[in-house]
């Protein structure tokens, strides 16, 4: 794969974030390679009833 | 080969769980973060040990697209500068990153298990219709 990248001028006022969370990431500059994922466990089986929060 | 970030100003206001702010180029980041989220009805102090791996969330690989092998990459900046006036971030947590320059590599993974942890069944109606 060939590929050829011109960057001319990039000027931002102003950047405003509430939040950045969970292994996320704001970036001002360059990158070469960006992996991100994420596991996200919200089922209702997770609906835990009487004492003990650990899996049989 | 990379451009120099400026940033003229930058508010942060709170930097919590192993999140960072960086500044400066960088070759390799890598961050990870394992999260319980617990709701429970009554509040128990003290300690409290849950072994992760007994939950599947943490053990699951998390699929990722592999970047692309590039050959010939040519990159020409006509103009030298990422030029930023204002950064204003509230929060950043859990493995999070704010970086103002380059990056060769970056590698970010997140995974959370929520439990909402009753005494009683909240729902009984629910459960009769299942049965």
């Amino acid at each position: 794969m060939k590929f050829c990248v011109t960057n001319h001028e990039l000027f931002v006022g102003e950047i405003n974030i509430i939040g950045v969370g969970l292994s996320s990431v704001v970036l001002v500059g360059d990158v070469d390679c960006i992996n991100l994922g994420s596991a996200f466990d919200t089922p209702p089986e997770s609906l835990v009833l009487g004492t003990s929060l650990v899996p049989l | 080969m990379y451009r120099t970030s400026a940033v003229d100003e930058v508010i942060v206001n709170s930097v919590a769980s192993s999140s960072i702010i960086q500044t400066g180029d960088t070759e390799k980041i890598q961050c990870f973060s394992a999260a319980l989220a617990i709701q429970r009805e009554r509040t128990d102090f003290g300690r409290f040990d849950i072994p992760l791996n007994k939950y599947d969330i943490f053990s699951q690989p998390v699929v990722v697209p592999v970047c692309p092998a590039v050959q010939i990459k040519k990159t020409f900046n006509a103009c030298p500068f990422i030029r930023v006036g204002r950064i204003d971030i509230l929060g950043v947590s859990s493995s999070s990153l704010l970086h103002i320059g380059s990056v060769n590599e970056m590698t970010l993974q997140s995974r959370v298990k929520h439990i909402r942890n009753f005494l009683k069944n909240p729902y009984p109606e629910i459960e009769e219709e299942e049965s």
